[in-house]
Formats: structure tokens, C-alpha cells, sequence
């Protein structure tokens, strides 16, 4: 069995990884030096966009390419336009929670990757937003803030590049829709996190009306990697349509749950089975949710596919946040989508209807077929909801809802069916394995 | 004995602490969120006398505060119990068992989701995913979380709380 990566990992589980000197020890902090004394901000930018590092918030878009958007100095200009970087610890995906794992363990690494990108973008500061819910990562996070500013390596004049660069840790307080990178901006600015119409894009319009690049925790935490050994050496790792070492987090009815660093070539099967010890209680496998609540689901047919883009498109899903939900034979697939769309309808913040109404009939829908009431053409009606939601909404959250709602149908129509037609739930016989 | 309303009005640290966060952020409006957190955790609710002494300072409407503070999940404007307890209910943690331990709950406090105890020490409500998935049922006890949760385990959590 192949061996699980230690690249954005390594510190986890080590004696006092959160503190500097740990992380300079083994390293840390060098690629920020080779990157502000020995790098102009194009070279590093170059650096980033040829690594092709794709974001690990769920959408994957390019980095680098992200960072080019933003406007620079041009000819004749005395000062950089003022520009802001953000980093979205929101964390909030049902099934994710690597970047807890990156935050309580190795701040640094993160901090390292913010401090990069800000050389390369030439932004005046970054809000790092984290979620509510986690107070312990915060103080963490402050704490490493406040190290680095001690060191000289945030603050005025970073070791004397001539370069300014200020970390803001702000809380969330408790909204998923937080996360959407627009409306985490109307929350840095003190508002309800009322995602915004696009375009601008934050690119152009970001915190405060002033140009902003978000990205996710574990984004910028492959920076410093990919300064210290290359584009070439990322690109290494895993397949071409996602390169670099990625966070699986498996949750659900496996017998190792947790996170697993992996190349996105291997396979579902391998993650579930060699890395996640097999399904729990020895049972069959139903199904697996790849990436995080939103993305599509799979059935327990469709799991030897290489978990990078490319692989995921194959059998109609994707790799989203990379948190791996597994199902065995003992869940009963209406009430596990009964439980997402409780989730959905719970966070759409309500300003688009197709979204706040379309989430609350699936809901009461599904609780319908549930309970045993569903009517005949109940089932079709979820697919027709949801795609009456899909690309009619002002953020992608009404596409979220509407990705597992179509798929669970599509995916496990017999037993849709099956709950309308016998007018109960079919599945209750067997009680759901619980790990209590 | 615990803060009022116009005790922690009257209390100059925490006007320093509204004032240091303010200055925190390279805008004042930016703090809001941080304001509520200081005040949700000193009164366990947010009440309007004090909603309107945050907006003073920060240089916003006490409406627009307001509209904050019902967006948000983490402030209550009703004064929760001492200790809050979470249970996440969301997919990861259901297939953990998460209902079995909000049923055990329940009842042992006697309380539905959302409420509190008369004694004013406890409230239990659900929440959604608490991002440590692979750790289900997961529990936040105030500002603590506890993984795979048990009936058992949630007892002897209980019984530790002042
Ligand atoms: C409803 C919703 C919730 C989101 N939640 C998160 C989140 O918790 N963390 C995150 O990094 N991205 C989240 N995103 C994606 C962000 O909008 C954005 O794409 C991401 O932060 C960009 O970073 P990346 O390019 O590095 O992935 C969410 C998107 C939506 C629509
Ligand atoms: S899609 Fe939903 S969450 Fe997004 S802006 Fe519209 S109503 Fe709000
Ligand atoms: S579902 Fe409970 S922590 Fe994620």
C-alpha cells in the first residue's frame, strides 16, 4: 500500500508545532526569505501560476492566475494600488475539516503562505476569517500572528525589503453562507453575509470596494512549498488535472475516519478501504459523497476513479473541498438527503427566490417521501426543483443544494420509489450503524 | 456573580476591550462581529441597550447592528443558560450516531433543541457541521469540543461543569 504524504502534514502530532521556533526548525520561514530577498513579485507569481495549483476551497480555480487579476503599479505610479488579500477559514462544508487540522497544528505554514502571496501580489494586509465555532484555532492563529510580528516577518518593512504586510484575524459567528468569498467580504465590513451580485469580482471589488484575492487555508499553505522546491516538483505530485499533495478528509461509516494526504491519483477505493480501514462494521459500501456535502454522489460501483478532476468528471462528480461522506448498506438514502436539505434550507441567506424557496420545498418534500406520504412523480419533482435552482442564483449556494438533490435521485431512484410506492421507509428494518 | 446588561455597561474594561478592538482592524466596522462575541460571552445574549452602545462606538445604527446580530447564529438577543451545549446533527455526525446523543440529552435535561433549563444553566441546541466530521458525534460544551460523544461521555462531561 502506497504511504500517505508528509508535505502539509508534517508537523501534525509533533511536540509544540504550533510555536515558531518549531516550524523554523524544520525549515519554516525559508521560502518566505528566498521569496522577499531573492525573488521579484513577478518571478514568484510565475512560480505559482507554472505549479498550476488549483484552490482547495472547493471550486479549484488556478491560483496564480487568481493573483494576476489583480491590479499593480503601473509606469509613473509612486505607490502600489492598495489592495487586500484574504484567507477563508470559514470551514463549513458538511464533511470537511482539514483545514482545523492545518490551523490547530501548523499555523505558520498557513501565515508563511499568506506572506508570499502578499509579496507577490504587493497587498497591503490579509484578513484571515475564521470560522466562529472555532475559538481554540483562532487564539492559535493570533498567537502565530503575533510571533511573526515579533520576528519582523509581518509588520513595517519585512526584514528590510521595503515591503509592508499586516495579518487581521477576524471570527465568523456561525453562518455557512459565510464562506461564500463575497458574502465572507460583507462580513469582514461588519454586515448580515448577504453574498453579492457578480460581477465585480472581488478582483476588483473586495473588502471595503478595494481589490481582493481569496483563497482557502490549504491553498496557501502549498505555497511555501511550491517556492522551496519548484513548479516542477509540484506538478510531480499527483495527477496533471490536480496537482500537489491534497487533504482527503473520510468521514462517516469507515474504521479510520480523519485526514489523509494523498496525490489526487489514487483512488476512492484505495482512500476508503487500504488508507480509511474498510467500511465499518464489515458491511457493504452504498455510497460516498467525494467532496464535501455539494458534489454529487456516487455509488458503490463508481469508486475506482482517481479522486483529481479529471477521474471525478468520469463518473459526474468532483473533487469540491475533498471530504469523503461513505455510506453503508444500512443508511437509508431519503433521510441522509432529508438531512442536507435541512442543512441548505437552514443557510440560504434568503435574497434570491429560486434558493430560499426551492431549498425549503425539497426539503418538505423529501421529509414527505420519508415519512411515508410521498405522492407517485414525488421523486421526479425533486429533480425538477432542483433543476429549476441550478445557475438561477446570485452565488453558488442554490447550486450546492441542487447538485445532491438531482444526483441522490438520479443515483438511488429505486428507492425513491420504493419509499412512495410502499408508503414507508423501506430501509427502517435495519438500524443505521453508529459508531456509539 | 454574573454580568447585567448595565453592569458590563458600566464596566471600564470592557469599554476598553470595545475600544482596542475598534482600533484592531484597518476599519472601525470591522470589529462588529468581534464586539458581539465580547458581549454574547459576558451576558450569553446580546440586548438592545447593549446593541446600541456597540453601534455607538463603531459609528453604526443600533438597526443595522440589530440586523447583525439576528443574522448571525452565534448571538442570541433571549439570554441563554450558563452552559451552552451543540450537538452536531449534520450528515457526517448522523451517521456517527449524532441522534442518539441529542435523544439522550433530551432527556436527561429535559429539554427540546432550543431551550433551556428553568434553573438557567443549560441550553441545548443543534448545529451544523462543526468541521471535525471524522470525530462524530461531535459536542461543543461553550467554547470546547469534544469528539465521538457518547451518551456516557456526554454525562461525565455534564457532571465536570460548574
Ligand atoms: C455557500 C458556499 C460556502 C463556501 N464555503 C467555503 C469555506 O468554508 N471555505 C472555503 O475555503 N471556501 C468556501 N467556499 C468557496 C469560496 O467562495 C471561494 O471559492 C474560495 O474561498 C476560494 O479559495 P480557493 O480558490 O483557494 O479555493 C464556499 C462557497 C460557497 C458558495
Ligand atoms: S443562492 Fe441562496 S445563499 Fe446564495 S445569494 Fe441566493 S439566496 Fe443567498
Ligand atoms: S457533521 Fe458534525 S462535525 Fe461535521
Amino acid at each position: 500500500m502506497a504511504e500517505t504524504l508528509k508535505i502539509l502534514t508534517r508537523a501534525v502530532g509533533m511536540q509544540n508545532s504550533t510555536a515558531i521556533d518549531t516550524y523554523m526548525h524544520g525549515g519554516g520561514y525559508e521560502a518566505m526569505m528566498t521569496a522577499l530577498h531573492k525573488m521579484s513579485p513577478e518571478q514568484v507569481l510565475g512560480e505559482v501560476k507554472a505549479s498550476n495549483l488549483k484552490g482547495r476551497g472547493g471550486a479549484g480555480f488556478p491560483a496564480g492566475l487568481k493573483w494576476s487579476f489583480l491590479p499593480r503599479k503601473r509606469e509613473g505610479d509612486k505607490q502600489e494600488p492598495r489592495k487586500f488579500l484574504v484567507c477563508n477559514a470559514d470551514e463549513s462544508e458538511p464533511g470537511t475539516f482539514k483545514d482545523r487540522l492545518l490551523i490547530e497544528n501548523d499555523p505558520h505554514q498557513i501565515l508563511e503562505g499568506i506572506i508570499i502571496a502578499g509579496w507577490a501580489t504587493q497587498a497591503a494586509g490579509c484578513f484571515f476569517y475564521i470560522r466562529g465555532e472555532m475559538p481554540q484555532g483562532a487564539k492559535i492563529f493570533q498567537r502565530a500572528v503575533d510571533q511573526a510580528y515579533s520576528r519582523g516577518f509581518l509588520g513595517k518593512n519585512i526584514l528590510g525589503s521595503g515591503f509592508d504586510f499586516d495579518v487581521w484575524v477576524c471570527r465568523g459567528a456561525g453562518a455557512y453562507i459565510c464562506g461564500e468569498e463575497t458574502a465572507l467580504m460583507e462580513s469582514l465590513e461588519g454586515k448580515r453575509g448577504q453574498p453579492r451580485i457578480k460581477p465585480p469580482f472581488p478582483a476588483g471589488y473586495g473588502v471595503y470596494g478595494v481589490p481582493s484575492n481569496i483563497n482557502n487555508v490549504e491553498t496557501y499553505a502549498n505555497v511555501p512549498h511550491i517556492i522551496k522546491n519548484g513548479a516542477e516538483w509540484f506538478k510531480a505530485i499527483g495527477a496533471p488535472s490536480l496537482p500537489g499533495p491534497r487533504l482527503y478528509g473520510i468521514s462517516g461509516h469507515v474504521n479510520r475516519p480523519g485526514v489523509y494526504e494523498l496525490p489526487s491519483n489514487t483512488t476512492l477505493r484505495e482512500l476508503i478501504y487500504d488508507f480509511a480501514g474498510g467500511i465499518l462494521g464489515g458491511r457493504p459500501l452504498k455510497a460516498v459523497i467525494p467532496g464535501g456535502s455539494s458534489t454529487p454522489v456516487l455509488r458503490a460501483d463508481q469508486i475506482d476513479v482517481t479522486m483529481d478532476v479529471d477521474g471525478l468528471k468520469s463518473v459526474g462528480t468532483m473533487p469540491g473541498s475533498g471530504g469523503v461522506i461513505v455510506m453503508n448498506d444500512t443508511v437509508c438514502m431519503v433521510r441522509a438527503l432529508h438531512n442536507l436539505m435541512e442543512f441548505y434550507a437552514h443557510e440560504s441567506c434568503g435574497q434570491c427566490t429560486p434558493c430560499r424557496e426551492g431549498t425549503h420545498w425539497l426539503e418538505l418534500l423529501i421529509a414527505r417521501i420519508e415519512a411515508g406520504e410521498g405522492k407517485p412523480g414525488d421523486p421526479e419533482r425533486i429533480a425538477e426543483i432542483a433543476g429549476n435552482i441550478m445557475g438561477r442564483t446570485i452565488c453558488p449556494l442554490g447550486d450546492a443544494a441542487a447538485m445532491p438533490a438531482e444526483s441522490f435521485v438520479r443515483q438511488f431512484k429505486d428507492e425513491f420509489d420504493a419509499h412512495v410506492k410502499e408508503k414507508r421507509c423501506p430501509c427502517k428494518a435495519t438500524p443505521m450503524t453508529s459508531r456509539i | 456573580m454574573s454580568a447585567t446588561p448595565a453592569s458590563l455597561l458600566a464596566n471600564e474594561e470592557f469599554a476598553r476591550k470595545v475600544e482596542a478592538l475598534a482600533a484592531k482592524y484597518p476599519e472601525p466596522r470591522t470589529a462588529l462581529l468581534a464586539c458581539l462575541h465580547l458581549c454574547q460571552d459576558e451576558l450569553h445574549h446580546v440586548p438592545p441597550e447593549c446593541q446600541a452602545y456597540i453601534a455607538g462606538k463603531l459609528g453604526m445604527t443600533p438597526a443595522h447592528v440589530r440586523g447583525v446580530v439576528t443574522f448571525y447564529e452565534m448571538y442570541s438577543e433571549k439570554p441563554l443558560g450558563k452552559h451552552l451545549l451543540q450537538v452536531c446533527k449534520t450528515l457526517p455526525c448522523m451517521l456517527a450516531g449524532s441522534e442518539l446523543l441529542l435523544e439522550h440529552l433530551e432527556r436527561k435535561l429535559g429539554l427540546k433543541p432550543g431551550s433551556t433549563t428553568k434553573d438557567g444553566r443549560f441550553t441545548l441546541v443543534t448545529v451544523e457541521c462543526l468541521a471535525c466530521c471524522d470525530g462524530g458525534p461531535s459536542l461543543m460544551v461553550n467554547d470546547a469540543l469534544y469528539k465521538n460523544v457518547s451518551p456516557e461521555k456526554a454525562d461525565e462531561i455534564i457532571k465536570e461543569l460548574e
